[in-house]
């Protein structure tokens, strides 16, 4: 088994900021921030949120239900790694969707982490993401800061990335360079290089690459009114095929991490928290019962996780639809009774300000999508 | 000269441009090279030689040192008396001491930049990405058995061979999972009454999904399940912790073939209409069933045009492609050639992956920035000079990391970022500071067949560095349009 240790030194965390204004092309500064925590590999909804009023928990979940969960309500439970959000609940500064999912039931990993990103149904028909998107509609073109742009902050809008290089011994790019190579190159490659030209304009401060280092710094910068108002953080290992364990395991250990990155950036946003909201995604949840090697399969409806001061919130937010067999989505896993794409265009309304119905149409290609706004934001 | 950075990584620069562009890529695709490498880093030429024995580890040596290791990490564990700094540092230390994996990274590093096989690790590098493995378990230990004697003895022959091959190899089979994947009737199960045991269906569905067929194909959650069943047996545990008490009644003589009757399903199991008998047999006849339907084909004939020819290959290209492997019955050889064959009509440029583009840029070129064989475990050698690992991260493509096993992506757009442009200028500037290159700007115009507005931009700088750092990033060296 891997260590602790050694997974995060090969831990694949990761930052992208996004949404800058520019001048000349944003029109009206935009008035609050999201942050989205992707969660990488199928979050199990229902060991982050029990249902401990549920009478089919106990024999559904055999072997995965924490020994001391925090209570939330005669219902609903929470982990006991997910303390700082416990806290923010209790401040109405939280609040949780639960038994909720993207509309892709199909349980693979690339095809689930392409739809949740691109916002379309049908996997790998978009080249941009639901964000990307959404950012282009708030004239809000800007810059990411990491390894690799993760699609759902793409779009026609100009992203690029960044994220500092370790290799000792190296020259920073000039602009001689830069400029030189960006005109003979022309393209998207051409692009490139004119953006390795401009990110060098300005100074390059190393940044750790553990989460909640990431999440300061995310912080940070959302909390400057001029700089980004997107940041995306990337949470890997959900994906708890094996010995998934109950308290402690590799789940709740990124469960953990969540609750620490959360932390970290409701402390690094200062006064900006209050027009924030920071919400979970990930691809599909895990399957009611455990498996064979006392872990979970993919499965289909999961829990989100939302704070921020943008919320009303204190709340969770469900159409219960019970553990038991006929209850569950093909016999095997939670059922999803609201759509989290009506969460995500809930979370771009309240954040800059755009109307649900063109959320709806033009982000998410669904017009007749369900507007659940006011069950979070008012 | 188009045609060998499509499909190879060019060449050395004491080597002759062939006449027969075609002929040079299927000789060094047939190639059954030796393995080579440098012992140390040295300022000035390299020295090549063969790759030693002693750091050539096969299956049985690997899982032997794994358990060594373990046993000696238990007996640290065992140690109350020690502090977490002490603790760490003897860990460390130990871990120095076994690790196969540093030499397979670094064969992995070499063999394309001073071996005779270029073309032919292409293939093998494409088959790691489609058969994506990843640090999971102790997977790791035996990835560079995966590596260099299943994948680069295999690609000579079937693609149903392969994949039975890269399937039942245990690095695969602790990747994804199949380790603790066990019949719910099996003996396990029977006699487990405490602890819970049953199926996990990780590996029957990236075989279907990724490897093979793929969801065209249209396979239901009742086939991965039956898939499972069928897979539930193969792979071994070694750790007391994970319940390796087994190993007394099974004993495995060979860890590439390691299958657990105690853990498996029994009874027949039906997937896509066809049903497989009990027992060890039925991951063969599956796996020639995969292989041999048509969706197979057309799913890895695309990846392989993708990879090689052009992001958006021609129906043409794939159908090409598609004809070579039903002509053959999967023979990779007669695939892999008409892939190159397709990739020579093509005289688009192709963007490769950050790593491929700096094995081309070391090798013809002549210069090196990676460790010897004798200088692993020590500090680094010389400025400038990297261990793999970190030259991996640093590039977006750490294949002994954490990975997906969707794999890195095939189309030259998806590297197209300003970062990873940013890490092409550094690394050109340390190829040409620290790592010696033999042939300078100027030389390597000539030896790529530079155009005339690469020329002009090299002659646009009369700084010697600054010169390296534009040919490193032409469009001939970097394979773009």
């Amino acid at each position: 088994m891997i260590t602790r240790r050694q997974f995060l030194q090969s831990s694949a965390a990761s930052l992208a900021l996004a949404g800058f204004p520019i001048h000349g092309v944003t029109k009206d500064l935009p008035t609050g921030n999201i942050v989205v925590i992707i969660l990488e590999g199928g979050m199990d909804g229902l060991a982050a949120v029990p249902p401990l009023g549920d009478p089919d928990l106990e024999r559904a979940r055999k072997g995965l239900i924490s020994a001391n969960p925090i209570t939330l309500n005669p219902f609903f439970g929470l982990h006991p790694s997910l303390g700082g959000f416990a806290r923010m609940l209790n401040d109405g500064e939280a609040s949780i969707v639960h038994a909720t999912a993207f509309p892709y039931t199909k349980r693979s990993h690339f095809e689930g982490q392409n739809v949740i990103q691109t916002g379309n149904m049908t996997p790998y028909a978009s080249k941009s993401g639901w964000l990307g998107r959404s950012l282009e509609l708030a004239g809000l073109p800007g810059r990411a800061y990491s390894m690799d742009m993760p699609l759902l902050i793409r779009g026609e809008a100009e992203l690029d990335n960044y994220y500092p290089a370790h290799l000792r011994g190296s020259i920073d790019p000039t602009n001689m360079l830069t400029d030189q190579l960006s005109q003979y190159h022309g393209s998207i490659i051409g692009d490139a290089f004119t953006k390795v030209g401009q990110k060098h304009e300005e100074k390059a401060k190393f940044i750790a690459r553990d989460p909640v280092s990431l999440a300061k710094h995310a912080g940070a910068r959302l909390s400057d009114p001029l700089g980004p108002s997107v940041a995306v953080i990337k949470v890997s290992e959900f994906d708890t095929h094996a010995g998934q364990g109950a308290d402690t395991g590799m789940h709740y250990e990124q469960l953990a991490e969540v609750d620490d990155i959360m932390i970290a950036l409701k402390s690094s946003l200062g006064a900006q928290f209050k027009d924030t909201v920071i919400l979970t995604l990930t691809e599909f949840g895990r399957t009611v019962k455990m498996n064979g090697s006392t872990g979970t399969d993919h499965g289909y409806g999961s829990a989100g996780l939302l704070a921020g001061g943008l919320l009303k919130g204190g709340k969770v937010i469900t159409q219960w639809p019970g553990l038991g067999k006929r209850d569950r989505f093909e016999e095997r896993d939670l059922q999803s009774t609201i759509d989290y794409r009506s969460v995500c265009a809930a979370c771009i309304e309240a954040a800059f300000g755009l109307d649900h119905d063109l959320i709806a149409d033009k982000i998410f290609y669904t017009p007749k999508l369900e507007r659940v706004y006011d069950h979070l934001f008012a | 000269m188009l045609l060998m950075h499509k499909v190879g990584f060019g060449l050395k620069p004491d080597e002759d441009m062939p006449k027969d562009a075609i002929g040079w890529a299927l000789a060094q695709l047939a190639n059954k090279a030796p393995q080579v490498g440098i012992s140390r880093f040295r300022t000035g030429k390299q020295q090549i030689e063969p790759w030693p024995e002693e750091f050539i580890f096969d299956l049985t040596t690997r899982v032997k040192t794994a358990r060594q290791l373990q046993r000696e990490l238990d007996k640290l564990d065992d140690d109350s008396g020690l502090s977490s700094g002490e603790r760490r540092r003897q860990e460390q230390a130990l871990r120095q001491k076994f690790q196969p994996h540093a030499h397979d990274q670094l064969t992995f590093f070499h063999q394309p930049v001073f071996g005779e096989d270029g073309v032919r690790q292409r293939f093998v590098q494409f088959w790691m990405n489609h058969f994506t493995v990843g640090a999971n378990s102790n997977s790791n230990d035996y990835a560079g058995d995966l590596f260099q004697n299943v994948m680069n003895r295999d690609i000579d022959g079937r693609f149903a061979d392969m994949a039975y091959n890269v399937t039942r190899h245990p690095t695969m089979l602790c990747y994804l999972d199949n380790i603790y994947n066990i019949g719910e009737t099996s003996e396990k199960a029977k006699n487990n009454k405490k602890q819970q045991v049953g199926l996990n269906d990780n590996l029957g569905r990236e075989l279907m999904e990724l490897h093979t067929i793929s969801p065209a194909a249209g396979y239901s959650e009742d086939d991965i399940r039956d898939a499972a069943k069928i897979l539930a047996g193969w792979g071994f545990l070694f750790h007391k912790k994970d319940g390796a008490r087994f190993d007394r009644k099974n004993k495995i003589k060979d860890y590439g073939d390691a299958f657990v009757t105690y853990h498996a399903e029994p009874g027949g199991k039906t997937v896509l209409g066809k049903t497989y008998p009990n027992g060890k047999k039925a991951l063969r006849l599956f796996i020639d069933d995969l292989a041999a339907m048509p969706e197979t084909a057309a799913h890895i004939s695309r990846k392989l045009c993708q990879h090689f020819i052009s992001d958006n290959p021609t129906d043409d290209d794939v159908n090409a492609v598609i004809a070579a492997w039903q002509r053959s019955d999967g023979d990779l050889p007669s695939v892999h050639k008409a892939v190159i064959e397709r990739a020579a009509l093509d005289i688009s440029p192709k963007m490769q992956w950050p790593l491929t583009w700096l094995f081309t840029l070391s090798r013809t070129s002549g210069g090196n920035l990676t460790y010897g064989w004798d200088d692993i475990g020590g500090k680094d050698p010389h400025e400038g000079v990297f261990r793999p690992r970190l030259i991996m991260r640093e590039l977006g493509q750490n294949i002994w990391g954490r990975r997906q096993p969707d794999g890195f992506a095939l189309d030259g757009a998806s590297w197209a970022t300003p970062e990873h442009m940013e890490r092409r200028i550094r690394m050109a500037s340390i190829m040409h500071r620290f790592g010696n290159p033999q042939l300078d700007a100027n030389d390597m115009l000539e030896r790529i067949d530079a155009s005339a507005m690469t020329r002009d931009l090299v002659a646009s700088t009369s700084d010697a560095r600054n010169k390296f750092i534009f040919m490193a990033c032409s469009r001939e060296m970097m394979g773009s349009v």
